[in-house]
């Protein structure tokens, strides 16, 4: 087996056991299903009353999940490559002839995979009930393809940030700016007289494949006359793609940065 | 394996000189590092498993040449290291961290891997807690576990660094006796500052004091060093102030005081036969004597 192999499965184990993954994903999901419960006809869950469709029902539902659970997700991985220092176990990890590269990416995706199973559990539960209610399993792939292309990459970059951000700062700081970071992406809009990446091919609110891919009309794209308008091309398959294809890109680039410092770190 | 390092100067941050030109020849067997707290034992130690890289010199380990990837890599197939400040992963039983560890020493053949993990486990007498979470192992057990994870792979080359600390009499013991017959076959470096430790498991030992070798040969050299320079006084009068007061024992309504100075400190004081203990001391005053008349 390799040492990537090894250490994603290791840290998948741990991961998974850790309470607070379970919790700090449950806690806000609880919260925002109380509101929508109790909310009124236009926010509420009575608003689906008559909906049929299982895309508007899973598409609707990422609204739940983007951008509160990355923040909850990243939040949550803060610690992970951290704790191998402060615990006294890097240095005989980093003794063993294990690919350090590759033990990085499989602690990466090992917790990441673990930290997004309440998730996928969550979004698995809400694709069920509409199948159930309206008898569409339609929901389950719907529910799969928008966890794929929306939840999934902003789970990676939210990952990739939890390995950078504590190896500059201190972990609770890293994570107050993390809430941030996500409050600021999703409250701020195109044209708001804050710095904004809203609407854009960079979007933490995947404005761009929420649009093209699922046509959500709370997707916001194409030019809008404002700054960083090279930011927010003319919405099409291949535009949505490659907000996602960015995201990734980001999430790999800042990983490698972490795996840089945590070597620089080790010397 | 043969273990050759030559004028190895590491210095951290631009300032602190951990070692300072140190060279050192190991043809094999086992040998004992001695020093205080912060003479550079460590940064050797971490030098030699390939984890720091030094600012000058060169270490060869074997026909592999420690500045290059290649070599560290080849080095560390063949390395068993338990580190000074060993960690575990709490939620992690030791059969589990064992199993892990394995893993990323290639151990890839996993009955071959659950067989040596369990063999360790017995060997170092952990095996009724090995499915308990690390969380709840003391010090001691800990320390066990980091010793049989620096076995997994029957390393050529073992590094151990206070491997007897947290331990206690009894399992301190078994360890050195364990440690000695490794060395059989293989190159063992026992870094520690328990000179009882050296004594009772090395032949050959080296010195470090202030980032630089103060002594390379063997105990008993190091012990008959001292020959002359131990006395025995009872007293019971304050601690003379000449050399450097080894052991104080309760004597008959008095104290018998252990004394290595190269001066008789009393006209009472008694010569006697030195030990190791009484060996590195004396070699650790004329090295501080030394370097008090560099620095003047």
């Amino acid at each position: 087996m390799t040492a990537f192999a090894a250490t994603a499965r290791y840290e998948l184990w741990m991961q998974l056991r850790k309470p607070a993954i379970w919790i700090a994903t449950a806690l806000p999901f609880a919260l925002y299903a109380l509101f929508a419960v109790l909310g009124s006809d236009s926010t509420g869950l009575q608003r689906y009353r008559y909906e049929t469709s299982p895309k508007v029902w899973m598409v609707d539902a990422l609204g739940w999940f983007t951008p509160v659970l990355p923040m909850v997700f990243g939040i949550v991985l803060a610690d992970r490559l951290v704790r191998d220092r402060k615990l006294g176990v890097a240095e005989l990890l980093d003794s063993t002839p294990a690919n350090h590269s590759a033990r990085l990416v499989g602690k990466y995706l090992g917790a990441c995979a673990a930290t997004a199973v309440p998730v996928a559990l969550l979004y698995i539960a809400v694709a069920l009930a509409f199948t159930v209610w309206r008898g569409q399993p339609a929901a389950l792939w719907w529910g799969l393809a928008t966890f794929m292309a929306i939840v999934l990459p902003l789970l990676l970059l939210a990952g990739s940030l939890s390995f950078l951000g504590p190896q500059l700062m201190p972990t609770p700081l890293f994570r107050v700016l993390l809430v941030a970071l996500f409050f600021w992406a999703a409250a701020t809009e195109v044209e708001s007289e804050f710095p904004s990446f809203a609407g854009t091919v960079v979007s933490l609110t995947m404005d761009y494949p929420l649009g093209v891919f699922f046509d959500s009309p709370n997707a916001t794209t194409g030019p809008a006359g404002v700054a960083l308008d090279f930011l927010r091309p003319r919405p099409t398959t291949a535009t949505a793609a490659l907000a996602v294809a960015l995201t990734l890109a980001l999430a790999a680039a800042i990983l490698a940065a972490a795996r840089a410092l945590n070597a620089r770190t080790s010397e | 394996m043969r273990l050759d390092i030559v004028r190895v100067t590491k210095t951290f941050r631009g300032k602190v000189r951990a070692l300072e030109e140190v060279s050192l020849t190991v043809p094999g067997g086992i040998l004992g590092l001695l020093g205080a707290n912060g003479a550079g034992k460590t940064t050797l130690m971490r030098l030699l498993t390939g984890l720091i890289r030094p600012n000058s010199g060169q270490i060869t380990i074997g026909d592999h040449d420690m500045a290059t990837a290649d070599g560290r890599l080849a080095v560390q197939r063949v390395l068993g290291y338990l580190p000074q400040d060993l960690g575990v992963y709490p939620d992690l039983t030791a059969r589990q961290f064992l199993d892990y560890v394995a893993l990323l020493k290639g151990l890839d053949d996993r009955p071959y891997r659950r067989r040596r993990v369990g063999e360790l486990l017995e060997l170092v007498n952990i095996a009724d807690a090995a499915d308990r979470k690390l969380r709840g192992y003391s010090g001691g057990m800990r320390r066990r576990v980091g010793i049989a994870q620096a076995l997994l792979n029957d390393p050529e080359l073992l590094i151990v660094d206070e491997p007897t600390s947290g331990l206690d009499p009894e399992k301190r013991i078994r360890f050195r006796t364990m440690l000695s017959q490794l060395a059989e076959r293989r190159t063992v470096l026992l870094s520690t500052h328990i000179v009882d430790d050296v004594a009772q498991t090395c032949t050959e030992l080296a010195v470090l004091g202030r980032g630089r070798l103060i002594y390379r040969g063997t105990v008993s050299d190091l012990t008959a060093r001292a020959n002359g320079n131990v006395w025995s006084l009872v007293s019971s009068s304050p601690a003379p102030t000449v050399g450097t007061v080894v052991s104080a024992l309760p004597h008959d309504g008095a104290t018998r005081y252990r004394i290595v100075a190269a001066t008789r400190p009393s006209t009472d004081a008694q010569p006697i036969v030195p030990t190791l203990e009484d060996g590195y001391v004396l070699l650790a005053q004329q090295h501080s004597l030394t370097a008090a008349e560099s620095a003047a």
